[in-house]
């Protein structure tokens, strides 16, 4: 699982800008990976990777009953606009390499997509 | 109305496929509401022409950080004002928008309101930049808004100048 932890990380962070990894390679659980994503925030990401077939979470306010950002999120150091991009992708057992694929290959998209939405396109307007 | 998750068909629809999405250049109007700190913000630009004396919305656009419904409201309110006199376009009000998406979950009805004050905002600084009379009810609306402002600006205001100083210091960065 660890190996697959290794592929997604990587692999987010190659594949779309903009995006940070939250905590350390080394010193984690392997089954849990938190990233954030500049410019978008984290029900919309969640939404549309349910509709491609993916579920994932987010610690953004706006997918809690209290509209606030994910407290642990905070703690951990995160700014509320970072918490509200955030995304946790949770590894299994049954968790596939060729799901890892999957994700990785429709995710950049989606980020796209919302980023073309959002009024904070930063330094990725093409 | 069939629904996917906590959300109608409809909202879907509007948030895979957002009607008025970008930016208007040189707009004649622009609201901009909500805050990136609390996790929704909302940009509506409004382009106003005369037509037989009356003032028509013949343009209007959106960007929107949000969640699905906040791009919905977003997207929606884009429809329900385009096409519509100044005066029309006030009467647009929160149970308009969520009963034109087929109904929202009761913890998202707040971004119907932020779809309404971004709407009147827009509004409000078309007429102010044309130092027209601004109508007391629109007057009234824009005060609320601006208290909400600074009680956010107060409650987050560690953040929101730590988030300026991000800003300025990319663009400094060139």
């Amino acid at each position: 699982m660890k190996k697959l932890k290794e592929k997604l990380v990587k692999g987010v962070l190659n594949k779309v800008k903009g995006s940070h990894f939250v905590g350390d390679l080394k010193n984690s659980l392997p089954n849990i990976a938190n990233f954030w994503f500049e410019g978008v925030e984290g029900e919309s990401i969640v939404i549309e990777l349910d509709l491609l077939g993916i579920a994932v979470s987010t610690g953004s306010a706006c997918s809690s009953e209290k509209l606030q950002a994910s407290h642990v999120l905070l703690a951990c150091g995160l700014k509320p606009w970072q918490a509200h991009g955030s995304l946790r992708v949770s590894l299994g057992r049954f968790t596939k390499e060729k799901e890892i694929d999957y994700f990785l290959k429709v995710l950049p998209k989606v980020i796209e997509n919302l980023r073309k939405i959002s009024p904070f396109k930063g330094d990725f307007e093409s | 109305m069939k629904k996917i998750g906590l959300y109608t068909k409809k909202v879907i629809e509007h948030f895979k496929n957002p009607h008025n999405m970008g930016k208007i250049e040189n707009p004649d109007g622009v609201g901009k509401v909500g805050n990136i700190v609390c996790g929704d913000e909302m940009w509506l630009y409004i382009k106003v022409k005369k037509d037989k004396g009356k003032e028509i919305i013949s343009d209007i656009k959106f960007e929107t950080y949000g969640c699905v419904a906040a791009i919905a409201t977003s997207s929606i309110i884009t429809d329900l004002a385009k096409g519509k006199t100044i005066e029309e376009a006030l009467k647009i009000d929160k149970k308009e928008i969520v009963e034109a998406l087929g109904g929202l979950p009761p913890v998202k009805l707040h971004c119907s309101v932020l779809a309404t004050d971004a709407l009147y905002e827009a509004i409000y600084d078309y007429l102010k930049k044309k130092k027209r009379k601004i109508p007391e009810n629109l007057e009234k609306i824009h005060q609320r808004i601006e208290r909400e402002r600074k009680i956010i600006e107060e409650k987050y205001k560690e953040w929101i100048k730590f988030e300026e100083n991000i800003k300025e210091n990319k663009k400094a960065e060139g």
